[in-house]
Formats: C-alpha cells, structure tokens, sequence
C-alpha cells in the first residue's frame, strides 16, 4: 500500500474557521478555528462531551454545522466533499458492521461506494492489520479489538492522505493498543495524516505530535505535545528529613514560585521565568547541602500532558 | 448509483438468513402449502374434493399470494430501507463521500431484484401446479395466467417500494413494519367498506391495486375498487412517489 501525492497541495488538512454547532439553546461546538498540518499525528483531547465528536461528524457531512466554515484535504466543504471524502479514512466513535457478513464482505460494502481501486486494496488492508485469516469469518464473532481494526482496515482501502479516528482504542486490550499506536506511527511515517480524537491523555502523548485541547466546544490551547505539556506548571521534589527547615532555606530569594511540604520532604514549584530545571535542581542541593540539611532524593518532576491538561480543565471548571 | 452498489446491497439482503426464510415461507411456501393441502384432500376423497389446480383454484391462491406476498414485500423493504441505519452502519457509507441520494436510490433496486426472483418462482408455481393439477376442472389460459401474474407484481413491488421509502423516512424498521401492515392489511380493507366515504376511497392504495385485479381474482372479496384505469395508475404511482420522496428526503437531511 502506497502513499498518494498530497490531493491539492494544501498546507493544512483540516481547517476551521468559526465552526459552530448548536443543538437548541446547547453549543456543542463553539466558535472552533482549528489547522492541522499534513503529515503529522494530531491529538484532539477533550473530556467527555467536549464537542470531539460532533467537530468530527461536521467534517465527515454526518451532520451539518450551524455556521463557520471548513476545509478537508485543500477543498471546502460541503461544495467539495465527495472530492476530499475520496483520500480520507474515518472511524466515528465505534466501529459498526453488518454481523451476518464476514469481515471481508463488510469491507467489499463500503467499497462499492468508492472509487474501483477500493475493492483492489482489501486484501492488503486486512494483511495489515493481521485480520487476513479470519476476514471471511462472519463479523458477528468478532472481538472488539477485531472490530477496531477491521475498522482500520476500512479506513486503509482508501489509501488515505488523512485518517480521522474517534477513540480508536477504546475496548483494546493493551497488546491491541501496542499495535495501534505502532500502526498508527508508522502510518504517520508513510506522509499520511492521523486525527485522532480521544480522551485518553496519555495515550495521545505517545502517539501524537500536536495536540489540541478542547473544552466545552472552544479549543483551550493547541500546539506540539512537548510545548504544550511544558507550559505547566515545573517542580522539583526534594526528599529530606527535615522538611520545615528545608522550606525556610529554599523560599529565600527568586529561586522558586513556592514550597510545599510533600511526603518525605519538600515540592519546588519553579517560577515561569526561573532558570533550567536543572541548574535550579543544582542551586537546591548546594543549599540544602550549605545549610548542614540532608537530601536524600532529589528529582525533576516529568512534565505531561495529563498534568497539563488537568491544570487547564480545572481552572476552566472553576471560572464556569 | 452503479453496478458494484447493487451487488452489495443485494449481499446485504440476502445474507440475512433469518429474513430470506420468511420472505420464501410467505411467497413460494405459501402458495406450495396451499396446494399441498388441496392436493392431499382431492387424493383422500376425490368424489368429495375437487382437483387441487384449476382456475378458481388458481384465482384463489393468486390472491392469496398478493395478500401474503404485500405482507413478504414490507419485511424485505423495510431492511432494505432502515437496515444500515438501523445497524449503525450508513454513517461509514456516507463517509465515503457517496451521495446520500444514490446511497437511498440503490435500495429500492437492490430490495427489488431480491424480491422479483422469489415472487416469479411463487407465481410459477401457482401457475404450474394450477393447471397440471387441473384434472376435470377448466384450466387457466395462458393469458389469464400473464394478466393475474401482472396484477401480484403490481400489488407486491409497488409495497416493496413504499416500504422502502417509508421505512426510510420513518429511520427504524419494526414501527415501519407495524405501520404498514396495519395502513394495508387492515385499515385500508376496513376503509374499502365504508360506503359513505365515496370516491375518496379513490386515493386508497388498496383500492386501485383492486382495479387492475383480473375477472373473478377478487371474488367477493374486493369491497371497492377504482373504477377508472387511469385514476387507478396515478393513485398507485402518486403512493410510490410520495414513499420515495419521504425516503430521499429524511436521507439527505437527517444527522448520520
């Protein structure tokens, strides 16, 4: 299965501009200016009932939004869709199928639908997503995780320029989400797309390299993973025996935001504009050390997504 | 619309083991029943039995079939038209950028090219049946049997059709189901009986399907029929229309 040339030559696969969906006096949607450039895993994080789904099905014709407009693939929608539709690939919150077919008659469906190569790439999409063996087996007796990638195998015929995936690995086992996130990567290393919503923070840390966050239909921030995460909040926890003392000593001056007591010691939360964690973590231990204080565990806290986007959620919960 | 979207919405019929059952058991099964029974009493008491074919024998099973066969072509349309929807699956065809339009269009010809071979066999048999197991009675003509076949193709495709589109417009299949069986098996028959209702009675599906019912098909069964030809013909194309148009629209419009 082969990579196609970029449809229209478009710098952004998806754009957004003032999306908006309202369901009576509820926005789902809200306003949502959204670019995702090609050839990257592009995280779309959101708490349950978010609006994930429903900027989705937007994009996908499933339903219409209620003002704003959008771009897939370079074309505008809904003018173009069938065109972008043609080299885009989407699963949209579960996989479903007809149980009475088997895997590969399900496939055969949806590729009567499409373009007569379609039908060509099944055999190949289902070798690789190592439902070859069991594709004429009917459905019904499918796992989920079968069902996942069968659905991967669905978008995959297509060979697709974008791949939209709700929840992919929802109802995975955690061999299964292995494999998706690898198939997911590599699929990204052939110059595809990958949109790919989810709630599941760290599992978008692992495979995306953008992300954005979305809360209640608004995009809160958006940008690469690492940038994102690293705008939180920086600490450094200090393991000593004395604890009391060791605040005293480390509040002194601009070194840290603040100090908390925490376990066995200390938490250091750095200051937005203070040094290098490290060179901060190297001041702590040579005052701890010049105050006669023992340390014995010192250690620059990772920063995630998940903190990242727990400190964004939260403060929007409190403001509501 | 093309050839490949036929082929797969009629593998997604017929695939349906449970569904084609009871499509074969109300067409063919009904009529080979019926006969099987007529037979088995002419061959226990023929003096007191007639031969189980012939052309009451024939009239009768015709009707049979039509009414059985509306009853056949309303669980074939209704899967044919709320089906994807109703597993959950139209929205990945819509995702293929496919028009909604030709994604409705493939329904009602993939329901029918199921449907046609399974009445046609039925059809056969009742002609076949009737007229060697004929014995002392008259026969139907060839030409009666032509007329009679075009009437149940008549009533039963022109169902099949409606059912789709209304179980298309409806978006489920069991109320669709209810709906129509009632509108039709039921409450049309009652209507056909109240005389004050007049040439209103024009309008009713049932009652211009009753119009174009060969000489002695009917009995004394009909209550009312049409009595133009081409009021008849509009009222039965007008049914078919507004199905389908229902169907086209509820598909193009609703939230996938």
């Amino acid at each position: 299965m082969t990579s196609t040339p970029f449809t229209n030559g478009a710098p952004y696969v998806i754009e957004t501009d003032g999306l908006t969906k309202r369901f009576g006096e509820r926005v789902a949607v809200d306003g949502v200016d959204l670019a995702v450039s090609r050839g990257q895993a592009f995280g779309f994080l959101g708490p349950n009932g978010a609006g994930k789904t429903t900027l989705i099905r937007m994009l996908l014709g499933l339903t219409e939004p209620t003002s704003g407009s959008m771009r897939l693939l370079g074309r505008p929608l809904p003018i173009e869709r069938a065109a972008a539709l043609a080299r885009v690939g989407a699963i949209v919150e579960e996989p479903r199928f007809h149980p009475q077919l088997t895997g590969r008659q399900n496939l055969y469906i949806v590729a009567a639908c499409r373009e007569r190569e379609t039908h060509d790439r099944i055999p190949a999409a289902l070798e690789r997503v190592g439902l070859a063996d069991r594709a004429d087996e009917r459905v019904s007796g499918y796992s989920m995780g079968m069902r996942q990638r069968l659905g991967i195998a669905r978008c995959l015929m297509v060979d697709p320029d974008l791949l939209i995936l709700d929840e992919p690995t929802n109802g995975l086992d955690p061999a299964g989400i292995l494999e998706m996130r690898t198939l997911l990567r590599a699929l990204v290393d052939e110059g595809r797309t990958v949109f790919l919503s989810s709630h599941l923070l760290d599992e978008v840390e692992k495979v995306c390299d953008s992300v954005a966050i979305v809360d209640r239909g608004t995009i809160v921030t958006a940008g690469p993973v690492a940038e994102i995460a690293s705008g939180g909040r920086r600490v450094i926890e200090v393991g000593t025996t004395q604890p009391g003392r060791a605040a005293m000593v480390l509040s002194e001056g601009r070194l840290a935001h603040s100090v908390e007591a925490a376990g066995d010691g200390v938490r250091v939360v750095l200051a937005p504009d203070s040094w290098e964690p490290q060179a901060v973590a190297a001041e702590i231990a040579r005052r701890m050390i010049g105050a006669g204080l023992e340390l014995h565990r010192l250690e620059i806290a990772r920063a995630t997504l998940e903190q990242r986007f727990m400190e964004i959620t939260t403060r929007l919960g409190e403001a509501a | 619309m093309n050839l490949r979207m036929i082929k797969a919405e009629i593998l997604k019929l017929v695939t349906r083991r449970g569904l084609m059952a009871w499509v074969l058991l109300l067409t063919s099964g009904a009529v080979s029943i019926m006969f099987t029974v007529l037979a088995v009493r002419h061959g226990s008491d023929p003096g007191k039995y007639s031969p189980a074919g012939g052309l009451h024998n024939f009239q009768n099973a015709s009707y049979f079939l039509t009414s059985i066969g509306m009853a056949a072509a309303v669980l074939l349309g209704t899967m044919a038209g709320a089906g994807d929807v109703g597993g959950g699956v139209f929205r990945d065809l819509v995702v293929t950028g496919r028009s909604r339009l030709s994604l409705f269009g493939v329904r009602s010809v993939g329901a029918l090219l199921v449907f046609l071979p399974l009445i046609l066999l039925a059809l056969g048999i009742t002609a076949v049946v009737a007229t060697t197991l004929s014995g002392s009675l008259p026969a139907p003509s060839f030409t009666f049997i032509i007329e009679t076949s075009g009437w149940v193709l008549l009533s039963t495709c022109s169902m099949l059709i409606i059912a789709v589109g209304v179980s298309s417009l409806i978006g489920s299949r069991a109320p669709s189901i209810t709906v129509l069986l009632a509108w039709q098996l039921l409450v049309s028959q009652l209507l056909l009986q109240v005389t004050f209702l007049g040439h209103i009675r024009d309008a009713l599906l049932l009652s211009a399907q009753h119009h174009f019912a060969p000489a002695g098909v009917l009995g004394g069964r009909a209550g009312y029929a049409t009595s133009s030809a081409v009021v008849a013909g509009l009222v039965v194309v007008a049914w078919v229309i507004a199905a389908l148009a229902g169907g086209a629209w509820r598909t193009r419009t609703m939230d996938a």
